[in-house]
């Protein structure tokens, strides 16, 4: 737990969850699609770590997941963000907008 | 709220573990059946989606345990796994299960036990109200700083210090008289005279009535009482309109003015308390140093202010009364030092025996384990192939630990409760509080603690082995073959045992050499065939001496026509009792300073008395009828008296001033042998012996020399006096056997418990002396069967494997010793004739533990001797 650098990709894939929520309910594997289409091939997400993020997102009570039908008639469980998670995100897009900024001021000052 | 949410949703996960694995089992499905029919769109053959999806995202079950592992609750799960697991594995081996437990348990007993009397005794508080305000004040003078402190004195203190609350004193000298207060027979009691405000100086509540106040004390014999809580409940019943009844006491009736709300046996027996008499005589004295004095601090005053405070009194006093008060002043300990103080040491020592005995068990365990690991090498090794991580297998070993641990620290626990009732019963007798000890949580406590931390020394070590052996378990040939660090731990550890159980057995030969020695002193008086009673005269009835020498005369005359009796006497004070009192004396023609005297033991007998004890004369000639009260007054010294006081002289026909007696001027008319008085370790002291009918005290003991049944003389004695007086009645009657065995209780209970653990240790080192070379032999069967086939003869592998073992006990027994001439020295204050360093001791224990050794090696070196080469070079 003490590792920075997990720690950061664990964040990151929280925020990029709650950011794709955000727009709509979504099953896992549409998170996943949907996460590795708009960051254009940049981030490929494993199922083991998306599950590990859902159960941990769940649990925090950020999201909260149903079993619905999918339109080909599977049965799969919705994630949707909860209130607090959308003020999370909210929160979290804010500092991560902060520390960019301030990242790129110290790398353009060289 | 996150963390109420984690912990709510882990035990939903927990508890509806089925549902919510199918649920994370579906959801995974759902998953990689939606990847693949992605991957069919693009083009795919079903089959090849299904095998790119699996590359892609790996296991499902792998990603399963992922998910799965991230929750806490998952630990908790696996840790129960383990648990399961370790359990079937004990009940699958159950000898070596019980085994296990069995040296666990003894460890945790012992050690448990003890620890419950230090917790009670030493570590809790006093059991009186703000006990660190409360000290002890001795009379100290250039001579001794054991003295007590003068009435007179005392109320000088009492009254004009500035830094008690209150000053109490309790007069040491108990006086018990007969009374009558069940109505149908009469009984000695004992009482004890205290000052007003004993027991609010102490913080002892009372159940009902009052405290003693300075009222009660402005009379010249007591008029009122306070009931102990023992003698109300049983002679009284309980009865709670006490107060105000009279009751009789030594012939005198006495109102009951409170009752205690409990005993206090660690200040005193008494079972009746009276307030000190201040108009009689004897507590007008300046003279008399005979008060203890208990007082309480006030507030924030340190012990060095208030000594300034009682050093600036005694000044006053030796100004004012140069005569008796000067070089005395008050010595000043806390009361906890003075009663706790003596024992702690021996406590302490007792309770490192019984961590050395614990630290043996943990070393016999930890071997027993790293035997076992080895056998189960294979086991972890296919474990770790089949992906169990190291930390996995490690949690896995200490799970079985734990329940091995915990077994026996439940065993243990039961044991100390059941060790802690047989110390109440046969603990020494003069261990302050041991009643008071009792099994509580604090205690259990302590159990289970020490269980987990013995767990965590001999469960780690080979968990760690285990961790290390890797995938190289696998290889065929690491099957049956012991890893060379294995045997480097293992050789340790029994050197280890040898060393602890060596310095234990050293200390336990120590402390029965003291105490062999100890009872073996000549006390200077024959013990078999007397008895001893105890006897107070009712005050009142024998108010005049002469009718006190009378009934004693009479006594004596009836006594000594009983059968089978063949001397009897009195005393004053009986040896080893505790009973003790100093005459100061001057010898005419010497110089004396002011308030200077000389010292020496001091006591009344009858003629028949030295007698009946078999005290030896040595010149001149006994105490007889002739020296009576109208006789000149005698005296008879013994022979450290003389040679203390006269030496090189003829001491028969000298004259001593004796301070404060009837008689003062005293002719010696005879010498007598040494007796040890206070205690069979300490020297043998100057002695004076009074004619009773000189100087008649009313309390006495009775000595009598028979060969009678005990049982029966009792009888026999208790209607004679009954014939003489109804009213007057024997107590503490039995064996001068008995008063010399429990003057001894403290060196006996130390040694006998030291002995036990030395022998515990003992037959644990050698049952891991024993383990570890059988191992051994087994594991070398094929280097001694080549060996043998080469030519080497039943007798060189005798030698070999025999040398191998006593290597380590020679090393063992090497550091042993070192350590117990290290630590030998906290004996030392323990010891009677013995010095910590005593060779005899060391070398007799150490060729024990040799022979013991010895025997532990040849049983595996003689199955090594009959070893048959064919079978085991064929056993390959």
């Amino acid at each position: 737990m003490a590792d920075k650098s997990t720690d950061l990709v664990q964040g990151t894939l929280d925020m990029l969850i709650l950011k794709t929520l955000a727009l709509e309910p979504m099953h896992g594997y549409g998170l996943a699609v949907r996460i590795e289409q708009m960051s254009k091939g940049v981030f490929t997400i494993n199922a083991g770590s998306l599950f590990v993020a859902l159960q941990r997102l769940q649990r925090a009570g950020l999201i909260k997941g149903e079993w619905k039908a999918t339109e080909n008639s599977r049965r799969a469980k919705y994630y949707a963000l909860t209130e607090p998670g959308r003020k999370h995100l909210n929160s979290e897009t804010r500092e991560w907008g902060r520390q960019v900024a301030a990242i790129a001021r110290i790398l353009e000052a060289s | 709220m996150f963390w109420l949410r984690n912990i709510t949703g882990g035990l939903a996960s927990l508890f509806r573990k089925e549902r919510v694995d199918r649920e994370l089992d579906e959801e995974l499905r759902t998953y990689l059946a939606m990847a693949v029919d992605e991957k069919m769109k693009q083009g795919m053959s079903r089959q090849d989606a299904l095998r790119s999806v699996r590359l892609e995202q790996g296991n499902l079950e792998t990603t399963k345990e992922t998910v799965h592992a991230a929750g806490w609750e998952s630990l908790i799960e696996t840790s129960w796994q383990d648990l399961r697991f370790g359990a079937r594995l004990l009940r699958k081996n159950p000898g070596f299960t019980a085994v296990a437990v069995m040296t666990l348990a003894l460890g945790i007993g012992a050690n448990t036990a003890i620890f419950n009397v230090i917790q009670t005794v030493v570590l809790q508080p006093l059991p009186f109200a703000d006990p660190d305000q409360l000290v002890w004040l001795n009379g100290r003078m250039p001579q001794t700083d054991e003295a007590g402190v003068s009435p007179a004195d005392f109320l000088d203190y009492r009254d004009s210090n500035r830094t008690f609350d209150q000053l109490a004193g309790i007069s040491q000298t108990v006086m018990a008289g007969p009374s009558n207060l069940s109505g149908d027979k009469p009984e000695q009691v004992t009482t004890n005279l205290v000052s007003s405000v004993f027991f609010q100086t102490l913080g002892v509540p009372l159940l009902l009535g009052r405290d003693f106040q300075k009222s009660d004390e402005q009379i010249n014999t007591p008029q009122v009482v306070i009931l102990g809580n023992g003698i109300w409940k049983r002679d009284f019943a309980g009865d709670r309109n006490v107060l105000g009844h009279n009751i009789t006491l030594d012939g005198q009736s006495m109102t009951v003015v409170g009752v205690l709300s409990t005993d206090i046996p660690l200040i005193s027996q008494a079972q009746i308390w009276l307030p000190t008499p201040r108009l009689h005589f004897l507590m007008q004295l300046r003279g008399g140093h005979f008060l203890k004095v208990i007082g309480r601090l006030k507030q924030g005053v340190t012990v060095p202010q208030s000594q300034a405070d009682l050093n600036a009194i005694a000044q006053r006093l030796a100004e004012k009364y140069p005569d008796t008060d000067q070089g005395w002043s008050l010595r000043q300990r806390s009361l906890r030092e003075v009663l706790i103080g003596p024992v702690r040491p021996v406590l302490l020592i007792i309770w490192a025996a019984a961590g050395l005995l614990l630290l043996i068990a943990c070393t016999n365990l930890a071997n027993l384990f790293l035997t076992r690991s080895v056998g189960r090498q294979r086991e972890f090794a296919v474990r770790t192939a089949l992906g169990a991580t190291r930390s996995r297998i490690i949690r896995q070993a200490l799970a079985e630990t734990l329940m091995l641990v915990l077994a026996g620290g439940t065993m243990g626990a039961l044991a100390a409760s059941w060790g802690v009732s047989l110390l109440r019963v046969f603990g020494p007798s003069d261990l302050p509080r041991l009643q008071e000890v009792h099994v509580n949580l604090q205690v259990v406590t302590f159990a289970f603690g020490i269980s987990l931390l013995t767990g965590a020394m001999f469960g780690l070590i080979p968990a760690l082995q285990f961790g290390k052996a890797g995938f190289s378990g696998l290889k065929e040939s690491a099957r049956n073959s012991e890893p060379a660090a294995h045997r480097r731990i293992r050789s340790s550890l029994v050197v280890a045992e040898i060393a602890v159980s060596l310095m234990l057995l050293i200390g336990a030969g120590l402390l029965i050499k003291s105490f062999w020695l100890l009872i073996h002193v000549n006390p200077g008086f024959q013990t078999q065939h007397v008895s001893t009673a105890h006897l107070s005269l009712n005050g009142l009835s024998y108010n005049d001496p002469a009718s006190r020498v009378r009934f004693w005369q009479e006594l004596e005359g009836r006594v000594i026509n009983l059968p089978g009796i063949e001397a009897v006497g009195a005393t004053s004070e009986l040896p080893l009792t505790g009973q003790h009192s100093d005459g100061p004396f001057k010898i005419p023609g010497h110089k004396y300073g002011p308030s200077e005297f000389d010292d020496a033991h001091y006591r009344q007998v009858t003629p028949g008395y030295l007698a009946a004890m078999h005290i030896p004369l040595l010149a001149g000639r006994w105490l007889d009828q002739t020296d009576t009260a109208k006789s000149p007054g005698t005296l008879l010294v013994n022979e450290a008296f003389a040679k203390r006081f006269f030496p090189g002289q003829d001491v028969l026909g000298k004259h001593l001033d004796l301070l404060g007696d009837v008689q003062p001027h005293r002719e010696i008319v005879g010498v007598v042998g040494n007796i040890s008085h206070r205690a069979l370790s300490d020297p043998q002291e100057p002695e004076m012996y009074v004619a009773y009918a000189q100087y008649a005290p009313p309390t006495m003991s009775l000595v009598v020399r028979a060969v009678a049944d005990p049982s029966t003389l009792a009888a026999a004695l208790h209607e004679t006096v009954r014939t003489i007086d109804k009213d007057e009645t024997l107590s503490k009657i039995r064996p001068l056997d008995d008063i010399v065995a429990s003057s001894v209780s403290q060196p006996r209970f130390s040694s006998l418990l030291m002995s036990l653990f030395a022998g515990l240790a003992v037959t644990l080192a050698a049952i891991g002396i024993y383990g570890v070379m059988a191992y051994s032999v087994s594991q070398r069967t094929n280097e001694i069967g080549i060996r043998m086939s080469l030519g080497a003869g039943q007798s060189d592998v005798l030698k070999m494997v025999v040398w191998q073992g006593m290597k380590l006990a020679m090393a063992g027994a090497l550091i042993g010793i070192v350590g117990s001439v290290l630590f030998g020295r906290f004996l030392g204050t323990m010891l009677y004739g013995v010095k910590p360093s005593d060779p005899f001791t060391f070398v007799l224990v150490s060729i024990g533990l040799f022979a013991v050794s010895l025997a532990a090696n040849y049983i595996p070196a003689r199955r090594a001797m009959r070893v048959d080469p064919m079978t085991a070079l064929r056993y390959e």
